[in-house]
């Protein structure tokens, strides 16, 4: 076990450099001198040129990139041209409204998947798994972008009963629009996914003895499969977690969400690269992170699995 | 899920006839491959050319109505035609961005099944540092770094980037399992290249999940073509794409909301066909099993498959 | 103002002629101000910085001229100049080359210290140090201070053209004399900022702000709001409101929505209202007559590059010049722009209506012309005009449409437009750099509303010849526009200097034909219905000094 978490932890390390060494030639790539975006579009040469000196620009790549590599490791992600601040302290301000977003959108994929999967799964073949099925398909075809805007244009223009987008300083009727367009798509994901692990578990043995004892469907299902369905929802939702964190870009967009997603678009448009990569970085350790982490929870509630 | 013999595809084309709604997908996807190849000779308006004369003074676009069937946007151009003509973009970046993931996962599954060992090692590793990336953000920070927004082949590579990762694992686990067949243990015994098992034998025993998930991967290309044009680093205007059309409209959402829903309509209608027939494909390809899901994380395969199933969740999680 | 990006179709200018020239006017004349109460502003960016020397854009500068204030700053409402803390207009001596300013005694920043002429040279050294990677940095505006360029070579510790002559006497020395020189004076780069906070705040300065003006900032949590509280120990006339609330983040779509709700006083009041909330309001019985419009000092136009093919050839560039529908363009703006043929815009001294030397129709167009200059310049028949790329920046959807336009427009005359919009950044540095752009389409702001601004940074040879970074798209340099445009800059005799700027304007618009002058653009705001004193400055865009809320407490 011990030797298993250990091994997990030393592939995030791997994993990790790999990122770290692909955003690096990327933020290279960039065409012009960075040090002229630093040094704003007014900036004479000779000016650009101090700042390209002070940026260690002028050293060569390998020893760039290891004072890259060393920095990053003492969480400086560089400096952003957009927010005159360095980068981690600019993404960690926007974080909270991120993380508060994506668990609420974790929090509808359940509230609204998992009773739908349960509910089809009770009668497969009936007309509301049918129904249900179809809606999910639907719910997974939407581009997350138009479901935001179109319930905009129901529940803040044609029936204004919520705000039309925006952070309200954390009020939470500003939460539920983005929230719903999030966890909307992901929910039928869970429906189907929970219908089909059920399906799946049901003809098993035990279950069929369950049943010979007398118990009825529904109970069948809520007392003997759905615990053991809940693992791969666990682990789905962990990675959902990850991911939705590593910034939420669409929905953030969408509502003007002040968040680490809405923050990285923009300072795409202004090419400012360090946020840019430093987001990507970030984010990049919050997946890597919650891949471990689910892996290492897994071992625990599926006690079959040993390492 | 072995591949159908050459008189099995009939019994495969039986099974998925009987799916009405994967057939529904499929005939729309027919007619839209249709419109979008005929769209110059179609008696439609030029989709780019503004009838300014047709706007108000104060520029709102013209309602849907006699005029303009689905109405015009702020240039005064006309809607319908350009949906119409926005098909041949989605569709093009969609085949072009599946077939790219295609060649690059495959050849790459294929290699780290067949010789594993450091090769499999290697190639995961990699497949493993591309698959943390928050692949939307960066896809979005690629291609404007690269400068190159509006240009369609760089747009349909970059979503091709990160989705062969996906097609890799699938593919990978799939060799895995083929690869202690007797048969292809019988070619090796007899001393057959490499190479000749690879595409003789093994290549085509993959076709029917490499047909699935070509399907599904369609509309996972198109759905991301989409979001890259709304977030603005898509093609360029004038060219009409769903995605930017729905960009564009919504700052005139209170005034002009057709603008947004009939291109979103389009998006979701094509993503849904191709999942559809996807889905369809799969039942038919394994009568034995019936849900996309389902087979997910039951049956023979369960590895590769819950790790598709997860994929695609990846991809889906990550466009929002 | 440098193509600046947050300015791309915002307001930020309008004339004494046209103040109001549409709107009703928001103050009622019967009351009077009162003192009080919290204006709550919505904004769509956030504010890229509270340092003076660095802040370039509309978000920064009406925050920090509520914080900082300098010698001179324009009156409500109106584009003249007067003292502010300086005790009068400056005596200018030596030929134009000399001014002096006597700086009010017992002006205090909001730290308590005194302000000092030793200030005023700190924060202008400090503002034109390389080391504070600011934009004017280099020589913009401020370079024609003697001692700066030695300044910026690194060959002088101190500028010597800066000079305290007493606590409260700061003399300034020009190479050559400078008509605009004022209007530099009084841009938020020549703010006063105290050395001690600069000092002690370190890294942290541009968001711990010490200045002498009318506000001082409370609190500012990125992305989310930043407040400004009155500054009792203003030197002035106080703030009338007691707390500026800005809250940041919010689209302007919200932010309308909030104004109609009574949760919001302003929206965006420096960038022009969008399309959509613009068609609403109008439409809206409350809220119609609370538009204000102002014309902008601003101009749009396309650039030629006279040194590229096919735009080496005058009579392309001329022909260029009979082919755009101006109209359509204003139209794509919702009717909010004015069609201009010149280069001077609407609010500016030396502007001449409907300038037109070209008899272009009521469209700014004459296709038959177009076509027999291109037929002359040798293309038509088995010689089809090269295919052009077309540069700009995407600022938003209107970037977009505006372009798609003109494209329709020289299909006309069969020639092929391909659209290439670009991030603000990228789009700077390929129109900057010389031989890269044949085409582009480009806005131009006021620094400041005096002609000068509009031809020394675009037209000159000197804006010409540079390797990168340049604002002079068509590359033009002719030796005539130069040696007028010299004499013009230091010309004291203001009628005399105008008529200057019209032959400059008559030179280049009807036999060098470097652009094509498109259009100016109209501002529109909107103002919730407590709130009193709102109209755009002619100069600032947003002003947030006579703004007061009815019902304040």
């Amino acid at each position: 076990m011990t030797r298993y978490i250990l091994r997990r932890l030393g592939w995030m390390v791997v994993v990790l450099f790999g990122v770290a060494v692909v955003t690096f030639v990327i933020a290279f790539l960039v065409p012009g001198d960075p040090a002229r975006l630093y040094a704003g579009t007014n900036a004479s040469p000779a000016a650009v040129k101090i700042i390209h000196h002070q940026l260690g620009l002028d050293r060569p790549l390998l020893v760039q990139f290891g004072d890259y590599l060393w920095r990053v490791v003492h969480l400086d992600f560089g400096y952003s041209y957009r927010y005159s601040a360095p980068v981690l302290p600019t993404i960690l301000q926007r974080f909270p409204a991120t993380a508060e977003l994506a668990v609420a959108g974790v929090l509808v994929e359940l509230a609204v998947g998992l009773p739908i999967g349960i509910l089809a799964a009770v009668r497969p073949g009936s007309l509301w798994d049918r129904i249900t099925m179809v809606f999910t398909f639907v719910m997974l075809a939407a581009p997350p972008f138009w479901l935001g805007l179109l319930l905009l244009i129901v529940f803040a223009s044609l029936i204004p009963i919520l705000p039309p987008g925006g952070y309200g300083d954390g009020l939470p009727q500003y939460l539920v629009l983005p929230a719903l367009t999030l966890g909307l798509g992901g929910a039928a994901y869970y429906a189907r996914l929970l219908r089909a692990v059920l399906l799946d578990i049901l003809p098993k043995e035990y279950i069929r003895t369950a049943r010979a004892k007398g118990l009825t469907g529904r109970r069948v299902i809520l007392a003997h499969a759905l615990p053991n369905a809940l693992t791969v929802i666990v682990t789905q939702l962990g990675m959902d977690l990850g991911y939705f964190l590593a910034g939420v870009v669409v929905i953030e967009t969408v509502f003007a969400w002040p968040g680490i997603g809405k923050q990285a678009v923009d300072a795409i448009f202004n090419l400012d690269i360090p946020l840019v990569m430093g987001t990507v970085l970030f984010g990049a350790l919050l997946i890597v992170a919650a891949n471990v982490i689910v892996d290492i929870t897994y071992t625990f509630l599926d006690p079959r699995i040993r390492y | 899920m072995d591949p159908p013999r050459r008189s099995g595809w009939l019994p495969v084309w039986y099974r998925f006839r009987r799916d009405r709604l994967a057939l529904f997908g499929g005939a729309f996807i027919v007619l839209l491959v249709l419109v979008a190849i005929l769209a110059p000779v179609l008696p439609i308006r030029n989709p780019n050319h503004g009838y300014y004369e047709l706007l108000p003074a104060n520029g709102q676009p013209v309602a849907p109505g006699a005029m303009f069937v689905l109405g015009s946007d702020a240039n005064g151009r006309d809607l319908f035609s350009r949906i119409i003509w926005g098909s041949r973009v989605s569709l093009f970046i969609g085949f072009v961005a599946n077939g790219l993931a295609l060649v690059v996962g495959v050849t790459v599954g294929i290699l780290a099944g067949y010789f594993g060992k450091w090769v499999d090692t290697v190639l995961m590793r990699f497949t493993d540092v591309m698959m943390a990336f928050p692949v939307l953000l960066f896809s979005i920070a690629l291609i404007a770094i690269l400068q190159r927004s509006g240009n369609v082949l760089v747009i349909a590579a970059v979503i091709a980037l990160f989705y062969w990762t996906a097609v890799a694992r699938i593919v990978r686990g799939q060799v895995l399992s083929l690869r202690e067949k007797e048969f292809i243990e019988a070619a090796r015994a007899i001393g057959g290249r490499p190479i000749r098992i690879l595409v003789g034998h093994i290549l085509p025993h993959l076709t029917p999940i490499l047909l699935v998930y070509g399907t599904i991967g369609i509309a996972t290309s198109i759905s991301t073509e989409s979001i890259l044009s709304y977030i603005g680093i898509g093609v360029q205007a004038p060219t009409a794409d769903w995605g930017k059309m729905v960009s564009d409209g919504q700052g005139d959402l209170q005034i002009a909301p057709w603008l947004v829903i009939f291109p979103g309509l389009m998006i979701m209608a094509t993503v849904l066909a191709f999942n559809l027939v996807g889905d369809g494909l799969r039942d038919a390809l394994d009568p034995r099993q019936r849900s996309l899901s389902r087979r997910a994380f039951g049956g023979v395969l369960a590895g590769g498959q819950a790790l598709a199933g997860q994929l695609a969740r990846q991809s889906e999680a990550e466009s929002v | 103002m440098q193509w600046k990006f947050a300015r791309q179709l915002t307001p930020v200018a309008a004339g004494v002629l046209v103040i109001a020239a549409c709107g009703t006017t928001t103050t009622p004349t019967s009351s009077t101000p009162t003192s009080g109460g919290t204006l709550i502003v919505t904004y769509k960016d956030e504010p890229k910085t509270l340092d003076p020397a660095i802040g370039y854009d509309t978000t920064s500068w009406p925050e920090e001229r509520a914080i900082f204030n300098g010698l001179l700053d324009y009156k409500p409402s109106s584009t003249e100049l007067a003292p502010d803390m300086a005790e009068a207009m400056p005596t200018i001596t030596n030929g134009g080359k000399t001014y002096t300013f006597k700086i009010r005694a017992g002006v205090k920043f909001s730290n308590g210290r005194e302000v000092t002429a030793d200030d005023y040279k700190y924060s202008w050294e400090r503002m034109l140090d390389p080391t504070t990677q600011g934009p004017m940095t280099g020589g913009p505006f401020f370079g024609g201070i003697t001692g700066a360029q030695d300044f910026f070579a690194g060959t002088a510790t101190h500028i010597s053209g800066i000079k305290v002559v007493d606590a409260h006497t700061l003399e300034v020395d020009l190479d050559t004399p400078n008509q605009s020189f004022l209007n530099i004076v009084a841009m938020p780069f020549a703010f006063v900022v105290p050395k001690e906070a600069v000092a002690a705040a370190g890294a942290d300065w541009p968001h711990k702000p010490v200045g002498a003006g009318q506000y001082t900032l409370d609190k500012w949590t990125a992305g989310q709001t930043l407040v400004l509280k009155r500054n009792p120990t203003y030197f002035g006339k106080a703030a009338y409101l007691n707390e500026v609330d800005f809250q940041i983040g919010v689209t302007d779509e919200l932010g309308v929505i909030r104004l109609q709700n009574g949760q919001a006083d302003l929206v965006d009041p420096g960038i022009s209202l969008p399309a959509a909330q613009f068609i609403q309001l109008s439409g809206n019985a409350t809220f119609k007559n609370r538009i204000v419009r102002q014309p902008n000092v601003d101009l749009w136009y396309l650039s030629m590059n006279v040194n590229m093919p096919p735009f080496d050839n005058k009579l392309v560039r001329q022909a260029f010049n009979y082919v755009v529908n101006k109209a359509n363009q204003v139209k794509v703006l919702n009717g909010r722009g004015i069609i201009n043929n010149g280069l001077q815009a609407p609010p500016m001294p030396g502007y001449v209506p409907n300038y037109n030397p070209l008899g272009l129709d009521k469209n700014g167009q004459n296709i038959a012309k177009a076509r027999a200059l291109l037929a002359q310049a040798g293309y038509g028949g088995g010689h089809p005009f090269p295919a052009q790329d077309m540069v700009y920046a995407k600022a938003n959807t209107d970037s977009d449409n505006l372009a798609a336009a003109i494209q329709q427009d020289f299909q006309q005359v069969g020639i092929t437009i391909n659209l290439k919009g670009l991030s603000f950044p990228a789009y700077l540095d390929l129109v900057g750099k010389p031989n890269t752009t044949p085409l582009s389409y480009n806005s131009w702001y006021q620094d400041f509303p005096d002609p000068s601004d509009f031809i020394d940074p675009l037209l000159t040879c000197g804006a010409a010849n540079v390797q990168a970074n340049g604002s002079n798209a068509a590359f033009y340099c002719n030796k005539q526009v130069d040696v007028l445009a010299d004499q013009a800059r230091g010309d004291t005799n203001t009628a005399e200097r105008l008529k200057l700027y019209q032959q400059i304007q008559d030179i280049i618009v009807t036999k060098d034909f470097p652009q094509v002058p498109l259009f100016s653009t109209i501002a529109t705001g909107v103002s919730a219905t407590r709130v009193r004193g709102f109209s755009i400055h002619p100069v600032w865009g947003f002003d947030l000094a006579p703004i007061w809320v009815s019902g304040g407490k």
